[in-house]
């Protein structure tokens, strides 16, 4: 097979998913706009971790205390030494699939609805 | 004339005997007084190497939890053994140097819609007694007191009387203790809650109650050691 041909079947393999990819590329895209409009609404209340806390034990004393270790995590990513903020971006992400889905589902249903005629 | 000689001879030796048991006497109830007053005179500061203390805070609120930690204390404490109710100590620690483990938050933190660390630098502690003093533990090595402090709290310019249980551990000076640094400690932990509130804090609009939590839990553990008796 030369390369003509299997740039041809490329191509053509494209066009035969060109929708599933259109698809694929609006998910990710309503994604990032879902994402970028949550980003932007925290304003600066959804943060970067800059430090990571390490809690030492004192043996004499019995005391704990907190040691800041710099680590720099992007904003909206777990970050796993906080749980808290895990669970943050958790409930971000949930929020952002849920439109997600409602944008994949009513493409699906559009596209049987297409193929029915 | 041998007893005329004698008169002074017995007079000067009532007068050593006099001068000694005044110098007994003068020296024992000297190092009673000496030994009364280092029992009432300990005073601890925490700024010590001996151990690290830290105030750690944290924020609950729905959409967001903040935990954070306060490390650069100062402060004294005079500490009675004999009478611990009078006791009495100042706490301080610098509102800049509070972290959250995100310097943009902190920044937000000490800014002036929130804790306004440049018109009020510092967040002070003053225990003025305790009472409800009672011994929980008693070894060889520490002696721990529960009791409940009373004392004044000022942040943000506002200072509110507060009362809190408090937990003091007093360890006598030993050789485990030398290799920290000389002298007895003392472990004074307590833990409250604060309300932004009563502090005249209410950040930007609409985020306490929602992302920062109307009351602020704190975990106060400091370490301190002895610097004079």
């Amino acid at each position: 097979m030369n390369s003509k041909a299997i740039f041809t079947k490329i191509a053509a393999g494209f066009a035969e998913r060109r929708q599933q990819l259109f698809r694929l590329f609006a998910a990710l895209g309503a994604l990032a706009l879902i994402l970028t409009a949550v980003w932007q609404i925290q304003g600066g209340y959804i943060y970067t971790r800059t430090a990571v806390a390490e809690v030492q034990r004192d043996e004499l004393f019995g005391t704990e205390s907190i040691e800041w270790r710099e680590d720099f995590r992007m904003g909206l990513l777990p970050s796993g030494a906080d749980p808290l903020a895990a669970t943050s971006v958790a409930g971000i992400l949930g929020f952002a699939m849920l439109p997600l889905g409602a944008l994949l589902l009513w493409k699906r249903g559009g596209r049987g609805k297409l193929q029915t005629r | 004339m041998s007893n005329l000689t004698s008169i002074p001879a017995i007079a000067s030796g009532r007068t050593f005997l006099f001068v000694t048991v005044l110098a007994v006497v003068a020296a024992v109830s000297g190092s009673t007084l000496f030994a009364a007053e280092s029992s009432a005179a300990m005073r601890f500061s925490f700024a010590t190497d001996a151990g690290k203390s830290t105030i750690k805070f944290k924020s609950s609120a729905p959409l967001e939890d903040i935990e954070g930690s306060a490390d650069a204390i100062t402060g004294y404490m005079n500490f009675q053994p004999a009478n611990v109710a009078a006791s009495a100590g100042k706490v301080e620690t610098a509102v800049a140097e509070m972290r959250t483990g995100i310097s943009k938050r902190d920044k937000h933190m000490i800014s002036d819609d929130w804790l306004d660390a440049e018109a009020h630098p510092n967040i002070v502690y003053e225990l003025k007694k305790l009472h409800s003093v009672e011994v929980k533990e008693q070894n060889g090595d520490r002696t721990v007191y529960k009791a409940v402090a009373v004392g004044s709290f000022t942040l943000h310019g506002v200072t509110k009387e507060l009362s809190s249980p408090v937990t003091l551990t007093h360890i006598p000076e030993s050789d485990k203790t030398r290799e920290r640094a000389p002298g007895d400690f003392i472990l004074v932990k307590t833990a409250f809650s604060i309300a932004l509130a009563d502090f005249n804090i209410s950040g930007v609009r609409g985020m306490v109650g929602s992302k920062v939590g109307e009351s602020i839990e704190l975990d106060v553990s400091l370490i301190g050691s002895a610097t004079q008796q």
